[in-house]
């Protein structure tokens, strides 16, 4: 951390021409963060590192390295392509802006520079990272549901990847629950992946910020996740696991975070349940359990109030600041025992039949009645056709 | 020298009477046939020389000239054979003309003198009937397909010689003996029964509701769930057909050449289940010579679609016309083909391209592949598919607790009670289900008042209904208050119905 700091520092100058060539730099192919540091500490500026002779490069870059710079460079106009940011409403902070989120320095390859579509995190206010599964099951989705509104509701700032499943559901929830949430993108800041997140990238820009430590335009790579994880870890307290399998991105994410030295929380899942086994893996290996809503919040604000940074949150944190989860409320008994026969994996209609018949008798008429009292009262919710679980 | 004989013919699904003409002159020898003909009628010639030589008849050198009237109609199977060849004797005075005034001729002729079998008997003589004709000679094999044309005699010939020697000698005639269609129709019974499926309550209770209100059916459900078992059922527990919906359904099937002297007629409601990789035509039907296909088959029957989307797109969405019309109209430069296709639609499909979904534990698609592989079934075509359910696997707790369900004779009834109650709903209207009454119309047979309205508001906002699934969930709680013998659509008809939407989305 010295080390980046003391780089930091050398790096005064940020000139408009500064600034352009940085952002060439950055969005040239195989060139990467700790690349273009070594590139600037030779040279002294990025300016430099741009008009450098093919000659002077060719002791630092890799021969494929310079042939792509020296394509782009004569490709690219660098005013035109710095321009675009402004164009497309993107903010462009270098490491040596006040703005550049501090945290940032943590990583050993932290980025020269990032890309803000909307608003970055605000650092005086705690921020949680919600991550897990792509293809969630049901009770994960239900569990990131009731933990980010929860999360969101105490002015928390959220933080994920905007992918499917987990991370799409804790986006959607904090704004629906009228928290901010930011996603960090593996790709250009202005590039909607997975396009049928459409809808969370048109809020998220308004209600909370893209970020991005590519280029304008830049499609996702496979390489770029693992990489846009990093910076999800670091630009949060904590993260949150909802749902991971033993071999899976998520994973990844953790092994970062622990490098950051970020407590980590997990939600227990069942034995044998493929979604949760990378979860319990963790909690075996000393990760936080996640217990309830509640009880996290509470675990993670009183670790928080020591750091001088979030007084100004918790004395602007009330103490109503209610928590409370309503049970359903039930018109019959037969509504309670059916509701009772469910759980958060979704079970086929027959089987919900037979489990109902063996303590009451019913018609499978009367069942689907009582299912879809259920699931207009919100109790239930019905999944791939009439599979049934709780909501 | 000239004779006249009653034949008919088929070209696609519309029956013509004909006159087989032949005139002998006494000229340079040779055998011309005309009358707009394929080239298998004019391959008769060939069959009918050889045929009279090989029963023992020598032709004369003369010039032979057949025509078969009325000659702008294009004349196709090979019926013809057997009256060209009478034909010819009649104009050499073998056979006395009052014996052929009075009778159709239909056969096919073999190098041998026998006579074979010949494709659309069926609809034939039910169209020569109806032009006054009392007696038909026909192929032995079609003559028991024959003989349920009321009406008319049917004589099956076997061979030439035997055919000639009863016009030459009407003394021994043996009429094919007549079965009464409807006692047949009574007696008859689909083999399969409802009551050995096991578990599978709510696809049973689907199957139902869909052969109350003809609704058109989709099951998903994993690879070996019993699918097909419930489908096929579905003909079982469908009323009886009616005589005349037994004749229509046996003509289609005497059009493609399906029925035969084991089954000259078509008695329990056909089942059609066309394999995924049949191409259009097949399907919708079509050819050189036009054939219906398994649409037409499964005319006043069901139609089952295993694995619905891995069917070509374009084979999809040919069901839509005929769904909505109930005839396929096949086009040609020179002639429209209309074959009928009034089909229960009963669809199958896995839920995801594994099978699984929503069991995460086993099933990896991702998101888009499932709404990828959903959206293979258009929506036009769900439009039209009323009733979705579910099947799983059967456990063995239930294969061992044997809990018999319902059987078919007692869904039949209730079946049976439900169309009943429908065609006095829809007396003097274009309808005659609850499954086809039109989105403008719906206000109208099925209004909603206070409570039911207020529920149907509620569902409509917590679970993200579209207009589609609102239209499809009055209609099928309709048919389910029709079960229950109930005059208005209550609360838990909706309630029900609404579980049959199927999934919303991913």
């Amino acid at each position: 951390m010295s080390e980046s700091l003391s780089l930091k520092s050398t790096n005064n100058s940020s000139s408009l021409k500064e600034r352009q060539c940085l952002y060439f730099l950055q969005g040239t192919e195989l060139i990467g963060n700790v690349t273009i540091r070594k590139l600037h500490n030779y040279f002294g500026s990025y300016e430099n590192t741009y008009l450098a002779s093919e000659k002077e490069l060719s002791s630092l870059l890799s021969a494929k390295m310079l042939s792509r710079f020296l394509n782009d460079k004569a490709r690219k106009d660098i005013e035109y392509e710095y321009s675009r940011l402004a164009r497309s409403d993107i903010h462009y902070y270098t490491d040596c802006d006040s703005e550049y989120p501090h945290r940032l320095f943590e990583l050993h390859d932290y980025p020269p520079a990032i890309l803000v579509n909307g608003e970055l995190p605000n650092p005086s206010i705690p921020s949680i990272a919600i991550i897990g599964a792509r293809n969630c099951s049901n009770y994960g989705r239900a569990m990131t549901e009731e933990y980010t509104s929860a999360i969101a509701k105490s002015g928390i700032q959220i933080i994920s990847g905007m992918a499917m499943g987990i991370d799409g559901i804790a986006g959607r929830v904090a704004l629906r629950s009228n928290g901010r949430s930011f996603a960090v993108l593996g790709c250009g800041p202005d590039v909607c992946y997975p396009s049928t997140n459409r809808d969370l990238f048109d809020s998220l820009r308004i209600n909370g910020g893209i970020i991005s430590e590519y280029t304008l335009g830049t499609p996702g790579a496979g390489w770029h996740f693992p990489m846009r994880n990093r910076i999800i870890s670091a630009l949060s307290d904590v993260l949150l696991v909802m749902e991971a399998k033993e071999k899976s991105g998520t994973m990844i994410t953790v092994d970062f975070a622990l490098e950051l030295g970020r407590e980590v929380y997990v939600l227990p899942g069942r034995n044998h349940d493929v979604m949760s086994t990378g979860c319990n893996q963790l909690i075996k290996q000393g990760a936080h359990i996640l217990l309830s809503p509640e009880d996290f919040i509470t675990d993670f604000l009183t670790s928080m109030v020591e750091k001088a940074e979030y007084q100004d949150y918790f004395s602007s944190l009330s103490d109503e600041s209610t928590l409370h989860k309503d049970g359903p409320i039930f018109n019959s008994p037969e509504e309670q025992l059916i509701y009772n026969c469910l759980d958060y994996t979704p079970q086929p209609l027959d089987q919900i039949y037979r489990k109902v018949n063996a303590q009451i008798p019913i018609t499978i008429s009367g069942l689907m009645v009582t299912l879809t009292n259920l699931s207009v009262a919100g109790y239930v919710t019905s999944i791939g056709g009439s599979n049934y679980a709780w909501k | 020298m000239f004779s006249s004989i009653i034949s008919g013919g088929i070209d696609g699904n519309r029956c013509y009477t004909n006159r087989v003409e032949v005139d002998l002159a006494r000229a340079l020898p040779s055998f011309d046939m005309v009358g707009s003909l394929s080239h298998e009628v004019k391959e008769a010639k060939e069959r009918v020389r050889v045929a009279l030589k090989n029963s023992g008849i020598d032709l004369p050198p003369m010039h032979i000239t057949v025509n078969i009237s009325p000659a702008n109609i294009h004349k196709t199977g090979t019926g013809y054979d057997l009256p060209i060849a009478l034909g010819i004797l009649a104009a050499f005075g073998h056979i006395a003309p009052e014996r052929i005034k009075d009778i159709c001729i239909i056969g096919e002729l073999g190098l041998d003198g026998s006579i074979n079998s010949v494709n659309g008997i069926l609809p034939i003589i039910r169209n020569v009937q109806k032009q006054g004709i009392k007696m038909c000679m026909v192929p032995a094999a079609n003559a028991a397909e024959a003989s349920f044309v009321e009406g008319i005699d049917v004589i099956g010939v076997s061979s030439f010689s035997e055919a000639l020697h009863i016009l030459t000698n009407m003394s021994d005639v043996a009429f094919t003996s007549k079965s009464s269609l409807p006692s047949l129709l009574m007696e008859a019974s689909p083999s399969e029964d409802f009551s050995d499926v096991i578990g599978q309550d709510s696809c049973k209770r689907g199957a139902l509701i869909s052969a109350c209100g003809f609704h058109h059916l989709l099951i998903t459900g994993p690879p070996g769930s019993g699918k097909t078992m419930i489908a096929k059922r579905l003909i079982s527990i469908l009323p009886s057909l009616t005589t005349e919906e037994s004749l229509e359904v046996s003509s289609i099937y005497s059009i493609a050449g399906k029925l035969n002297e084991h089954t000259p007629i078509i008695l329990n409601r056909p089942f059609q289940s066309p394999h995924h990789a049949s191409t259009l035509k097949s399907l919708t039907g079509g050819g050189i010579s036009v054939r219906p296909g398994a649409i037409s088959l499964s005319h006043k029957g069901v139609l089952f679609m295993d694995e619905l989307p891995e069917f070509s797109k374009e084979c999809i969405e040919a069901l839509r016309e005929p769904i909505e019309n109930k005839v396929i109209n096949i086009n040609r430069v020179n002639a429209v083909y209309t074959y009928p296709a009034d089909f229960l639609l009963v669809a199958a499909s896995n839920p995801c391209p594994c099978g699984f979904y929503p069991d995460r534990s086993r099933c990896n698609c991702s998101d888009n592949e499932i709404r990828r592989y959903q959206a293979k079934i258009s929506g036009p075509i769900r439009d039209r598919i009323d009733l979705i359910v579910t099947a799983n696997k059967v456990d063995t707790d239930s294969l061992i607790g044997n809990t018999k369900g319902m059987d078919s004779k007692s869904m039949r009834e209730i079946v049976v009670r439900s169309h009943e109650i429908q065609r006095e709903r829809y007396e003097g209207t274009c309808y005659t289900y609850n499954s086809q009454v039109s989105p403008k119309d719906i206000p109208f047979f099925f209004p909603l008042y206070g409570e039911t309205k207020d529920f149907m508001t509620q569902a409509f906002n917590s679970m993200e209904l579209s207009a589609r699934s609102y239209h499809k969930a009055l209609k099928v709680a309709r048919t389910i208050a029709d079960i229950d013998d109930s005059e208005d659509i209550k609360v838990p008809h909706l309630a029900e119905a609404l579980c049959y939407r199927g999934m919303d989305s991913v």
